[in-house]
């Protein structure tokens, strides 16, 4: 019954993955590459900047997963407690905005002549713009971390937060009568029930993290910026020469994928 | 192995009375059940024992002590629930252990303790597997060694194992029993059901409306209830109200002799079972069998008894509820010549249970 629809993603997403491959080894015979050869992928390990840019790019992801795992779990734990729809509303408002709009405005929020910016200055906290610290087109990332902070906490505490509700609150009071306090209830009542949808929100945030182009491209630095910003850029340029090295940024993000996905099927079936 | 003292604890749910002060006395090592209807308050009240649930004017003492400052965590009150509640997460003898754990008990020991609570509960080899393996009936096992294992000397059960079949729970109960009289564990059983109560437990308290109504033996709050909805809970179906003038109550059957003197209205409540076939010295009434239906240890009666039942100035007609004996059923239609026997007849003041503090 799903094998045509199967068909139609597997063909478009498994066609687009192996044309990504194909043309990162040099073959494309629009471009007129016939040979294999992985000049691409040599010239890549060469470069300084690639490595510093795989460095960033893991970084800014583990980062914002952490922070975003961290937070939503315990803003998941405070809605939880609270049992408001209205504020369970209000904590999922950042959800249905775009990436692009909330790097915009981070943007005009966070920049050196933003918000906060002219706020401190007014207040007499800083003299002006050059007082601000960077936050953003920093080259530690903090802005894109930022941003993917703001916008992945709340996910991260909708799916926790389900988890949160199909767990029985009976189990508390029993845990409670057989005497334990409230950190070993967290550990092994509270913990175990959130685990695997905890687990879930950090793989789907990880791989936005390492794939997302457009909060980088807004709030990055030029240099180093994250894998996908040059595989972006190498793929636009206007030298067509090197759209081999834009497919072999391409087939490494996808490897990072498929190696996170590895590990995550692998713990989500020794559970 | 401790006695349980409640001093008139009232607790409310959001603002709600739920209960108005209680008092109660379970002694060291007694079985003892709270009955009630659902809405009574038996559970919170047993909330309120387990420190889960904050009494609005009280005190609970355990061992002569007050507990109402120890988080539940430290009373050292085990809990058990309808549904086995076993952790998910954890194997059979995980949650065994689980008390024990957080007691720090070492690890010898608490594999020890593990291995013969395995073998008591009937357990045994299974004590690795995942709980939800497990059959309903062991599941409930595992949740009453879980709270058992860490010998609580005062155990709280809320409705147990009524998820399970009637024969798996009388196994379960018998086992519980048993183990409790061995370990001398104090039992407060909450139930709504007079079956689980009688057989576990040797004394019984009536829950209605937030207020203890009655408390007793068994057979005491079965034959002397104290208010009309005990009466009507315990299972009496015959009620004749009434005026009472010394040992004679003035009804709608006319003048009837009852079980202790008093004055004022009352309300005569009657047993199906209580009422005897023949004539007697006095209380003798002929009435109508109406319907007759078999109930297996009893055939259930319908009468219908003609004004004035027993001579003097009735009412209108009565109806009864007679469970006649299974050997000579009588047939609808039929007239019989009855009598119910003054021990039997047992006078309720009118709705004491509206008064308050009752």
């Amino acid at each position: 019954m799903v094998a045509p629809a199967l068909l139609v993603t597997a063909g478009l997403f498994g066609g687009g993955l192996i044309l990504t491959v194909v043309q990162s080894v040099g073959v494309d015979p629009v471009l007129g590459g016939q040979k294999v050869t992985f000049a691409a992928y040599r010239t890549l390990a060469a470069d300084p900047a690639v490595r510093a840019s795989l460095l960033l790019t893991l970084g800014v992801a583990t980062l914002s997963t952490g922070l975003s795992a961290a937070l939503g779990t315990a803003l998941a734990l405070l809605l939880r407690r609270a049992g408001r729809a209205r504020l369970r509303f209000l904590a999922g408002l950042t959800l249905p905005v775009p990436h692009v709009l909330a790097a915009t405005l981070v943007l005009l929020t966070l920049s050196q002549s933003g918000l906060l910016s002219r706020v401190t200055a007014a207040l007499g906290l800083t003299r002006g713009p050059q007082d601000f610290p960077a936050l953003l087109f920093d080259p530690l990332g903090v802005g894109v971390v930022l941003e993917l902070v703001w916008k992945e906490t709340p996910f991260v505490a909708l799916l926790v937060l389900a988890a949160l509700t199909r767990l029985d609150g009976r189990l508390h009071d029993v845990a409670r009568s057989l005497g334990a306090g409230r950190a070993a209830r967290f550990r092994q009542v509270t913990w175990p029930a959130i685990r695997p949808a905890l687990l879930t929100a950090c793989v789907l945030v990880f791989a936005f993290a390492l794939g997302t182009v457009e909060v980088p491209l807004l709030l990055g630095a030029t240099s180093p910026t994250t894998l996908s910003v040059l595989a972006y850029q190498a793929f636009t340029d206007t030298d067509l020469g090197r759209r081999p090295l834009a497919m072999a940024l391409s087939t490494v993000l996808a490897g990072l994928g498929a190696l996170l996905l590895w590990a995550y099927v692998r713990t989500g079936s020794s559970r | 192995m401790t006695r349980l003292e409640l001093d008139g604890i009232s607790a409310a749910h959001g603002g709600h009375p739920v209960l108005r002060g209680v008092s109660l006395s379970v002694g060291s090592g007694e079985r003892f059940a709270l009955l009630g209807a659902s809405g009574s308050g038996k559970s919170t009240l047993l909330r309120v024992v387990a420190g889960l649930h904050p009494p609005t004017q009280g005190d609970v003492r355990l061992g002569g002590r007050s507990v109402l400052s120890v988080p539940p965590e430290a009373r050292d009150v085990g809990l058990v629930f309808q549904d086995p509640l076993l952790f998910p997460h954890l194997s059979v003898a995980g949650n065994l252990a689980f008390g024990l754990r957080q007691r720090r008990v070492p690890r010898a020991e608490t594999d020890a303790r593990v291995a013969d609570m395995l073998a008591r509960t009937g357990l045994q080899g299974l004590g690795p597997r995942r709980v939800g393996a497990l059959s309903g009936g062991q599941a409930g096992r595992a949740a009453l060694g879980r709270a058992l294992i860490t010998r609580p000397p005062l155990l709280l059960l809320d409705e147990p194992l009524s998820a399970l079949d009637a024969p798996l729970r009388r196994d379960l109960r018998e086992w519980l029993v048993r183990e409790a009289q061995e370990r001398g564990t104090t039992l407060l059983l909450v139930t709504h059901d007079q079956e689980e109560a009688l057989a576990t437990a040797q004394r019984i308290g009536f829950l209605d409306g937030g207020r203890l109504a009655q408390v007793g033996e068994p057979a005491e709050l079965y034959a002397q209830p104290a208010t009309l909805n005990a009466a009507r809970f315990f299972g009496s179906l015959n009620f004749l109200p009434g005026v009472q003038d010394s040992a004679d109550v003035m009804t709608a059957l006319g003048r009837l002799r009852v079980a202790r003197p008093g004055h004022g209205p009352v309300t005569v409540t009657v047993r199906p079972e209580a009422i005897r076939p023949g004539p007697a010295a006095v209380n003798t009434l002929r009435a109508q069998v109406r319907q007759v239906s078999f109930a297996g240890a009893y055939w259930r009666c319908e009468l219908t008894v003609p004004a004035p039942g027993m001579g003097g100035p009735g009412g209108q007609e009565t109806a009864l509820v007679w469970h006649a004996p299974p050997d000579a059923p009588p047939h609808a239609g039929d007239t019989v010549t009855l009598h119910l026997p003054p021990a039997a007849c047992w006078t309720v003041p009118e709705h004491p249970e509206d008064r308050p503090g009752a």
